[in-house]
């Protein structure tokens, strides 16, 4: 798979995880607080936070394996710098990926466009709550209780990673740093 | 080494080629590339090692050969074995973290034994006199440490060629000229090629040298030393002092003391004084403690919050943009991101910032770091423009010759300010010595 | 023979394994039995300081907390003698088992992942999934520029946030730079792409392809990784067994 893949995009996959994890740490002491008081639901709305790396990365390089590979990067380098829950942030990081890429493989590695998009965070929301739901258990809660959450991950990981990666990536390609990417190829072979 | 014969290069979805019709032989000995931004160099570079055409799909026409065999029947890296690179940015060109890691890093790639690789490492470092940097962290070190440990990696491949990309860029002239003395022993066994757009700095290092101008080569020649670009002071009439007060900063390994600057409007200050003197920490002080100051930081980037430009303008007051955009020459980029734009265009940009915003004082962090002479010139000119209009200008900079633009001088040492002095400061040998501004060759 | 000299790709999968079991196991003894062994095999084994631990230990209390009592208000409604009404909710005591059981689980799921983070080397790990998980080195060394990257970027932010005050953006509380943020990723981002794209050339430039390499730093799987890998399968087999009981 990799193969077809130039070193400067694996390391772009790698350093764009990096500015994420830069800035999830100014949310992540806020994040645990807000936990505490109200539960694990606390974490659904902004879930989409962390498959948006995967959704920029595959519209950028739009390459098979993109929003896998970058997912399972962002959470090894996360691992590194020391978030504590160590090990199983790499599994996360592996079955959020699954999720993202299934989107762009059932379209082919051929659409990147805002539903395809959006329908990667919904993957990543699908595989990702799927593993809450063994690892944390919610089989011991009520239905509605499951279903809220369910709803609000899939809505977050929908409008923040899928929307909200679209209009970072497209508000990139403007400052013109993507130039030899495919992204910047595909706009100049349509514009 | 290279030879090139009608070398044709343009990028993809570009409609002019950034090389035309390139022909010259690279033979052994020590060669430099000159030319301004954008004259292709940089290009050319990138071929002479192979990350081009392949890294970014550029288009070839015409012959190049590379020890004797056409640029594409190399596989990757195979080049890499025989040339070894220097980049210019010290910040982006290692992987690892320690000195001793990155070494490592590289032999591994070169297929080195296991076994012979500390014997490798400890002989190229003592060889390179740099053995106590061997197990420190690089981040750590500074621009000119680290540029030593980068021409150390590029080295301990044993290649035939070195390629050096603009190495001097980010250090001031006293560490520039010890990292030629030290190269120049360093390089003894290799070929050099070195780009740069400011041979002075170079002393009499190069026998050779190869100008391009806009994709072409101009002159090819055997290398003479050359003075530096000159200067003038701008001078204009002065009028109301301005006075400000730099409180002393406490830091675990860096002490700050407090100072005074009195500043005219219509005048051009310059702060002098080695890398880490504590130059951008007074300046950074004295815009923190100041409304009525505008700082410009080194990268001009850093300032802009919007992502469009009349936005940025328009940022933060009501006042009306339209005729400083055209008196800026930024009208027909009305709407493009600011980061989109050139250097150049990104610093107008910044002061017209300053202007709106009603700063008295426009202060520069070391402006002219990685400008060719078109782009300092420009600098030159905006800041007399900005002088003649009432206000004062001020730079912090180690560029000693762009540094004649101004019309009064201080110097930083060890986190203390003195001055004011005058244009004589240039007549006093020790002064300047003592602050690290005085180097063989220049003066 | 200890945690930290363990091989990391062993430990990995053990804890992984450990953990996922863990998942199927709905009674508050087990997870209980999982803590408490944990760390008796981490002060056996491992020469960690509590103190750090504990630190660690703090954000997962509350998360175990909030599980708790999540599960008690929103628990599935079930049969049974109603031991209390919580805001409405009939609690049962199967209702109390199982909350108990999934806060047990969130405190045993934190020992076991400390027990790997603190004993781990995260340079040796990446070093062991390239040589035991045949990690390629490509994304491997991506990794370590990111690593790598890490401060240079915190830095980047500083600056950022630092000449934005100057510009008159109000950042006095950490409420104003969590606000904030979005307004830095562009500018960060930006700069990023450009040098991940430097870094790449500088990898190539000194011939690294991905391909054939040699290997210095060589992490070995050794007996007693074995051994401390059936340690912990033990515990795990022990708990259940104590469990079920």
């Amino acid at each position: 798979m990799l193969k077809s893949w130039k070193l400067k995009e694996i390391v772009l996959l790698s350093i764009l995880s990096v500015v994420f994890a830069v800035v999830y740490l100014a949310f992540v002491h806020v994040g645990n607080l807000w936990a505490g008081l109200i539960g694990p639901i606390a974490y659904e709305w902004i879930f989409g936070i962390w498959f948006i790396v995967s959704i920029i990365a595959a519209y950028i390089i739009r390459k098979p394996g993109a929003a896998f590979l970058s997912e399972v990067l962002a959470a090894t380098i996360e691992m590194m710098i020391g978030n504590a829950i160590g090990p199983r942030i790499i599994l996360v990081g592996i079955i959020q990926g699954l999720g993202a890429e299934a989107a762009f493989a059932v379209t082919g590695y051929k659409r990147y466009d805002l539903w395809v998009l959006m329908l990667a965070g919904f993957g990543a929301a699908v595989t990702s709550f799927a593993y809450t739901y063994v690892m944390g258990g919610l089989a011991a809660l009520s239905p509605t209780y499951v279903a809220t959450m369910f709803a609000l991950r899939a809505t977050s990981g929908m409008l923040i990673a899928g929307l909200g990666g679209k209009i970072l990536s497209d508000l990139l390609l403007r400052t013109g740093a993507l130039e030899g990417y495919a992204l910047a190829r595909q706009g100049r072979a349509h514009g | 080494m290279v030879e090139a014969e009608q070398l044709t290069f343009r990028y993809p979805g570009k409609p002019t080629d950034v090389l035309t019709d390139v022909t010259f032989t690279l033979r052994d000995g020590r060669t430099l590339i000159t030319g301004a931004s954008g004259s292709g160099k940089s290009t050319l570079f990138a071929m002479m090692n192979r990350l081009y055409p392949d890294n970014c799909d550029g288009i070839v026409t015409g012959k190049l050969r590379l020890f004797d065999r056409s640029y594409e029947t190399y596989g990757p890296g195979e080049v890499n074995r025989r040339v070894g690179t220097v980049f210019q940015d010290p910040d982006s060109q290692f992987v690892m973290q320690t000195v001793e890691e990155e070494l490592i890093f590289t032999l591994e790639n070169f297929q080195v034994d296991r076994e012979a690789m500390m014997g490798r490492i400890e002989a190229m470092l003592q060889t390179l006199h740099l053995s106590k940097y061997r197990h420190r962290r690089i981040h750590d070190l500074s621009g000119g440490e680290k540029q030593q440990i980068a021409v150390a990696c590029a080295l301990v491949g044993r290649p035939e060629w070195l390629l050096l990309d603009e190495p001097l860029a980010h250090l001031d002239p006293e560490t520039a000229a010890r990292f030629v003395r030290w190269l120049d022993v360093a390089a003894r066994t290799v070929n050099v090629v070195v780009i740069d757009h400011r041979p002075s700095l170079w002393g009499s290092f190069f026998d050779r040298q190869i100008e391009l101008q806009t994709g072409c080569i101009i002159n090819d020649r055997p290398f003479t030393p050359r003075p530096d670009y000159e200067f003038e002071p701008i001078q204009m009439p002065r009028t109301d002092d301005l006075l400000f007060h730099i409180p002393k900063i406490n830091r675990e390994t860096f002490e700050l003391a407090a100072s005074d600057l009195t500043v005219a409007a219509g005048e051009v200050v310059a702060i002098l004084g080695r890398n880490g003197s504590g130059k951008s920490t007074w300046l950074k002080s004295l815009a923190r403690n100041h409304r009525d100051v505008g700082l410009v930081p080194q990268s001009p980037a850093h300032l802009f919050i919007t992502g469009e430009v009349t936005r940025e303008l328009a940022y933060g007051h009501d006042r009306p943009i339209d005729e400083l955009l055209t008196r800026l020459g930024l009208e027909t980029l009305r709407d493009a991101h600011p980061l989109s734009l050139s250097h150049g265009q990104k610093r107008r940009l910044a002061i017209g910032v300053m202007m709106l915003s009603g700063k008295r004082l426009i202060a520069f962090d070391e402006p002219t770091a990685g400008q060719d002479e078109s782009s300092l010139r420009a600098l030159h000119q905006l800041m007399a423009e900005r002088a003649r209009e009432g206000q004062a200008v001020l730079f912090v900079t180690h560029d000693l010759s762009f540094a004649r633009t101004a019309n009064t001088y201080y110097l930083m040492r060890d986190g203390k300010l003195s001055g004011p002095y005058d244009t004589s400061l240039w007549d006093d040998a020790d002064l300047l010595q003592a602050h690290g501004l005085l180097t063989e060759g220049t003066g | 023979m200890t945690f930290h000299e363990m091989n990391p790709t062993v430990k990995f999968v053990t804890v992984t394994c450990l953990m996922f079991g863990l998942a199927f196991m709905f009674n508050p003894w087990t997870p209980l039995a999982v803590f408490i062994g944990t760390l008796v095999l981490q002060s056996l084994f491992a020469n960690v300081s509590w103190k750090r631990w504990g630190l660690f230990m703090i954000p997962f209390l509350l998360t175990a907390i909030g599980t708790l009592w999540t599960t008690l208000v929103f628990g599935k409604a079930s049969s049974g003698e109603v031991v209390f009404v919580l805001f409405g909710n009939n609690v049962t005591e199967e209702n109390v088992m199982l909350a108990v059981t999934l806060a047990l689980r969130v405190l045993a799921f934190t020992a076991l992942s400390l027990l790997f983070t603190l004993t781990t080397d995260p340079k040796r790990f990446v070093y062991s999934l390239m040589q035991q998980g045949k990690l390629s080195p490509k994304i491997a060394y991506s990794v370590f520029v990111g690593f790598r990257f890490f401060p240079i970027l915190k830095h980047e932010m500083m600056q950022l946030y630092e000449t934005h005050a100057l510009r008159g953006v109000r950042l006095e509380t950490r409420l104003d730079h969590v606000r904030h943020v979005p307004k830095l990723l562009i500018p960060l981002l930006a700069g990023s792409i450009r040098q991940a794209e430097r870094i790449a050339f500088s990898m190539e430039a000194r011939a690294f392809t991905g391909d054939k390499r040699t290997t210095y730093e060589v992490v070995p799987v050794t007996r007693s990784d074995m051994l401390l890998a059936s340690l912990l399968l033990l515990l795990f087999g022990v708990s259940v067994w104590i469990g079920i009981r």
